[in-house]
């Protein structure tokens, strides 16, 4: 079994996303499954920046606590780091430095010396260290040509050729100063077969599920963690064909631009983090009156107001739950990877067409930045479902009406401007016509209209996942937590505790069989990163299930599996 | 043209007898008769306010939204399906006060809609408070020692906007703001008419008289092509008050910047299969 974890550390502009991009990039072609995490455990501010790349033989989808190999850029990584090593960990540094550390393999490299020498450009300095690496774990240093081939082909041949000079004498120089030292150097002869699998962040996988479920607008104002979403559409709108990007002024403008699109007949979403949300809460709201079908993807970041922009938490559950005034049906769905990302979007559009409402996919800091290595994307995996939308309308019915009442809540929807039809939306309590109402009894069927939908939603609930390692506990989780959860069930099995993982890809409503489900547990252990248990408090509220624990983590860094284990311990 | 009857609604109409907003909506419907568009083609967008009820009384397509927000939701619809004409209505504080920021951003942009803010500087749907247009020391039951804020004037915030048609109607003549609606609906890129409205409940100050003592119709000495006497026409307010087309420049509308919306309107196209595929080959 190979499971492995690089970091790379520097001054922010050394290019350690850059370095950790093209080890995962070609350690996925080597047939790797790789898991890669950015500024995980960066701990001064201003200036320094952490990757970490995960590499295993098996699916990998949460940072491990210790490093076996630590690249570092400058003399600050070399002190920060050395102790999140592993013993005998690897540390590939510039030999400008004089280091003495006699817990771990050291492998001075002269990283800037040779970055100067071959890629004219001491900043080359990564791809040096690059090809470093690639020596010590004795890979062939082709493939690693042909990555930073690819990965550089925008910048011209001269940065291409320049660069894999570097990574070459990188390469070249460990190759005869460390041949066979290393403690990794064999790994190579474990490697699995290489499969084509594909390496995406989890932002790529939500903007590419919106795409193969059809998106055709999306409008959003730029919010970190979100925004990578809205760059992938805006940089592809026009190679697809039929998909529209605007930057809005404001959230505000936003989301009511995607539900005036979504209005017109178009696949609409927008995306955003926690305070961009609190933004539109008004618009979600007013999409839950009008019966809009909207996507929202919310990526979270802890808060509350700023917080920490570049990290993760799971701290808006309940506000997405919440968000918006008056009470109206909407879906949460919670993708683990990326793979459930692209998955989450194509159901969120379907429920969203299907039942007339708004649907929130809700991710985080850790699901969007990560690099995530996945066996294959199978975009017609759920098929395109527009419910209840025609661009028909059958004159013998009489005159359409918007909110026509319906047994499952749901009333037709026509294309404006197709069909000689005229429709009224209206965000008053309105009539069937879409005409504003203070009619008592025409409030009743209306409310009950929209709520009925919920019966729908909740038949349709994605059961959760269960990883069943025994019945001593559940760790149940949700979202982002799916792999950490996982791997520390198995490692509890190494310690004779039976932990199953139950994983939640959608967090509201819940699947109706949850309660007979977790039920059976002895006992019910919630893994969450925020400091209130939400979603333990939600599944309360909703099963009569009361966790006997919960592990929490609200310091902004990204569960691992060691983490939940330490405090699983600590439960007692 | 066609026969402005065919707009008829039959919604009943909730607005105060003698209501100006009556003098508007035979003005919307003679300009929609003049343009030959049929109500299945018209998309109006409005907010909260007494204005935004006008499309409820009108047979044409509607999203009666949330206050302020009419020009994001126009904006959308318009991107979405650009054959669609989409015409957003609202009054002073729905526009100049809540979507206050909307209104920048909407004329910077410059989407084919069309704006029609029903300006009777005063808040009538909840009964007389303040507006962004109410001038200085205007007395009102959230300003009872009068307002100290300066009043916008749209026309020149327009203007400055680059927004590329301002024009300014009154409804105490309904025949000359339908041939200014017209106008602007024909206009291809964004347009403003910001209509003069005397309230007849609330606002003792601006009424029927008091406009119509200071309003004039612009000559053909204004020539809207020119920016800096745009300004001047914007500015003025007081004992004289222009009246038609302040502004107009020739910006090229959003939709037509946009080559995915060359071959038709968006809701009408499809994702290219190949370049999914494509997109999918460069995750390996």
């Amino acid at each position: 079994m190979v499971d492995l974890s690089i970091i790379v550390a520097g001054a922010a502009g050394q290019g350690m996303q850059t370095i950790s991009a093209i080890l995962a990039k070609a350690l996925t072609r080597q047939g790797y499954y790789v898991h890669c995490s950015h500024d995980l455990m960066s701990r001064i501010r201003g200036g320094h920046n952490v990757t970490a790349v995960r590499i295993s033989d098996r699916p990998v989808g949460a940072p491990a606590e210790r490093a076996n190999i630590l690249v570092a850029l400058d003399r600050d990584s070399i002190d920060l780091h050395a102790g999140d090593m592993v013993p005998d960990g690897v540390m590939v540094f510039d030999d400008k430095y004089k280091i003495q550390n006699e817990k771990l393999n050291l492998f001075p490299v002269p990283l800037e010396q040779l970055a100067a020498e071959h890629g004219r450009d001491k900043r080359m300095a990564n791809a040096v260290a690059c090809g470093a690496v690639f020596s010590l774990m004795s890979y062939d240093v082709d493939p690693l040509a042909d990555t930073l081939g690819d990965i550089f082909s925008a910048k011209g041949d001269p940065v291409v050729e320049a660069n894999i000079r570097a990574a070459r004498a990188g390469y070249g120089f460990a190759e005869r100063e460390f041949r066979g030292v290393c403690p990794y150097c064999t790994l190579h002869e474990q490697r699995a077969q290489p499969q084509r699998l594909l390496l995406l962040t989890g932002s790529e996988a939500i903007a590419y599920g919106a795409l193969v479920s059809g998106v055709r607008f999306l409008s959003a104002y730029p919010m970190s963690p979100a925004t990578a979403v809205m760059e992938y559409l805006a940089a592809r709108q026009r190679e697809v064909g039929g998909l529209l990007v605007e930057q809005a002024e404001d959230e505000i403008a936003a989301v009511n631009m995607a539900i005036g699109a979504a209005v017109a007949g178009a696949r609409a979403m927008t995306c955003t983090s926690g305070g961009g949300f609190a933004l539109m809460a008004e618009g979600l709201s007013l999409a839950g009156m009008t019966e809009v079908p909207l996507v929202v993807y919310v990526a979270q970041r802890p808060g509350p107001a700023t917080g920490f922009p570049t990290r993760t938490e799971q701290g808006d559950l309940l506000f997405a739950l919440h968000a918006g005034h008056g009470e109206f049906a909407r879906a949460i769905l919670c993708p683990g990877d990326a793979a459930e990302a692209v998955d989450a979007m194509a159901r969120a559009f379907n429920l969203a067409d299907r039942y007339q409402t708004p649907v929130i996919v809700l991710g985080d800091q850790q699901l969007g930045d990560c690099h995530w290595t996945v066996d294959t994307l199978d975009a017609g995996r759920v098929p395109i479902d527009r419910g209840k939308l025609r661009d028909t309308w059958d004159r013998s019915q009489g005159e359409y009406r918007r909110y026509q009442l319906s047994p499952d809540g749901v009333s037709p929807r026509l294309v404006p401007g197709k069909t000689g039809q005229v429709q009224y939306w209206d965000s008053d309590e309105h009539s069937e016509e879409g005409h504003i109402t203070e009619s008592a009894d025409v409030r009743r069927q209306m409310v009950a209209k929209r709520l009925h939908k919920m019966k729908g939603l909740a038949a349709e609930a994605l059961s959760p996942a269960v990883h069943d390692r025994g019945d001593d506990v559940a760790l149940v989780g949700f979202g982002s937590s799916k792999h950490a959860v996982r791997e520390a069930a198995d490692a509890l099995a190494g310690r004779g505790v039976k932990a199953s993982a139950v994983h939640f890809a959608q967090a509201y409503p819940l699947h109706p069989d949850t309660a007979g489900l977790l039920g059976e547990s002895l006992k019910v252990v919630v893994v969450e990163q925020n400091a209130t248990g939400q979603f333990a408090r939600l599944l309360h509220s909703e099963t009569g299930i009361r966790p006997h624990g919960s592990i929490l983590r609200f310091d902004g860094r990204p569960l691992t599996a060691q983490y939940i284990v330490d405090q699983y311990v600590a439960l007692g | 043209m066609l026969d402005p009857e065919i707009y008829k609604s039959d919604d009943e109409v909730a607005w105060c007898p003698g209501c100006y907003n009556f003098a508007i909506l035979r003005a919307v419907k003679q300009a929609l008769a003049e343009l030959d568009i049929a109500p299945h083609q018209v998309m109006f967008s409005s907010g909260i306010g007494q204005a935004p009820k006008l499309p409820h009384y009108l047979k044409c397509n509607l999203f009666n939204g949330l206050h302020g927000r009419t020009l994001p939701v126009a904006t959308g619809l318009k991107l979405a399906n650009h054959a669609l004409h989409v015409i957003a209505e609202g009054g002073d504080g729905d526009g100049y006060a809540e979507g206050g920021n909307h209104f920048v951003h909407a004329m910077r942009r410059n989407a084919g809609v069309t704006y029609l803010v029903h300006d009777n500087q005063i808040y009538g749907l909840t009964k007389g408070q303040t507006s962004p247009t109410s001038d200085l020391g205007f007395v009102t039951a959230t300003t009872p020692y009068g307002s100290y804020n300066a009043p916008e004037h749209p026309l020149a915030l327009a203007v400055a906007c680059d927004c590329s048609f301002v024009a300014r109607g009154f409804a105490g003549d309904a025949e000359h703001l339908a041939g200014l609606i017209a106008r602007a609906i024909a206009h291809p890129g964004f347009a403003l008419v910001d209509i003069l409205q005397p309230c007849v409940t609330f606002n003792q100050v601006n009424t029927y008289q008091w406009y119509k003592q200071r309003v004039y119709q612009l000559g053909s000495d204004h020539d809207p092509a020119d920016r800096a006497a745009a300004f001047v026409k914007a500015m003025e307010w007081g004992d004289r008050i222009p009246v038609g087309v302040i502004y107009t420049n020739d910006r090229p509308p959003l939709e037509s910047l946009l080559p995915q919306l060359a071959k038709g309107p968006l809701i009408d196209q499809d994702i290219d299969g190949g370049a999914r595929e494509d997109l999918l080959a460069r995750f390996r």
